[in-house]
């Protein structure tokens, strides 16, 4: 599963919501979809389910409210934790 | 009040003397966190780093432009923070992504365990709420009257702002701010107990 359907496939879940209501460029937490705790979850679910350490420094949670803007974050990660391992 | 209570040369400082004053103002914030800020991040240390990045990100929701500090003289005698309730969830979205940066890679899991045990012990907060998050007395200075003072410029920032809700959450065990709040009109509206870490917190309220 890719990042953008697994972050996607968590939000749904954890917020009991129906999928046509989850789209990429919903603001999670503008919606109420996501709040600190889920997001606690949703970092942690990633870090393991895609064996990535997501880079966050400098990243302010507000940018990355959206499915697209987090997978973008997820693929950068796992690309420079790629590089490390090489 | 005491013979020493306040008098004189005392007044409210703008968000901008913070950098002055962060120094003294952080240990003061960080004492006042208590006991859940070590609950949360297992360390004071911690809370004192946390506070002070947040604090000097001018686009965090949690900075300086919610802070009102008071000094006599030139000396920051105690401060509060206080903000409307629409802006506390991004306020702590910010404060624990400033957490993240603090412990480093791998942290979400063991903070997210410990936020899951905390996360009932405050009751939610409304949106018309306007919400003190902090307030602080340098305890040098405490028994001359400051808390009063930060607590009435509070309540009335934030009935000139338009609010007619002040709530805020305190520890069960903290009797002095108990006492300064119920002497403002604050009454106990619920009562939560987290019984990992055997905190108990008084959500409060007062209304204008």
């Amino acid at each position: 599963m890719e990042p953008a359907a697994f972050i996607k496939d968590f939000v749904i879940r954890r917020a009991a919501q129906d999928a046509h209501l989850v789209d990429d460029d919903v603001d999670l937490f503008g919606a109420g979809l996501l709040d600190s705790l889920g997001l606690l979850e949703l970092i942690s679910a990633i870090e393991q389910r895609f064996d990535v350490v997501l880079d966050l420094s400098g990243i302010d949670f507000e940018q990355v409210s959206r499915i697209g803007d987090f997978a973008a974050l997820v693929e950068r990660s796992a690309r420079a934790c790629q590089v490390d391992q090489a | 009040m005491t013979a020493d209570a306040v008098i004189g040369d005392v007044r409210f400082e703008p968000a901008s003397a913070w950098m002055k004053h962060r120094s003294d103002l952080i240990p003061m914030l960080v004492a006042a966190s208590q006991p859940y800020l070590s609950a949360l991040y297992g360390e004071p240390r911690a809370g004192a780093a946390i506070f002070a990045a947040l604090m000097a990100c001018g686009t965090s929701e949690f900075s300086v432009g919610h802070a009102q500090i008071l000094c006599e003289a030139a000396d920051p005698r105690g401060c509060y923070v206080a903000l409307s309730g629409s802006q506390l969830p991004a306020c702590r979205r910010a404060e624990l992504c400033e957490a993240l940066r603090y412990f480093g890679a791998g942290a979400a899991s063991s903070l997210g365990k410990r936020l899951a045990l905390l996360s009932s012990l405050l009751p939610p907060v409304l949106d018309s709420d306007f919400y003190l998050s902090k307030l602080a007395v340098d305890a040098a200075s405490r028994g001359r009257g400051f808390g009063r003072l930060l607590l009435d410029h509070y309540m009335e920032r934030g009935r000139r702002m338009g609010f007619r809700r002040f709530r805020l959450d305190v520890s069960q065990d903290n009797h002095a701010a108990r006492r300064l709040y119920e002497a403002a009109a604050f009454r106990v509206i619920e009562r939560r107990h987290s019984a990992p870490f055997d905190l108990t917190y008084l959500a409060m309220l007062a209304e204008a």
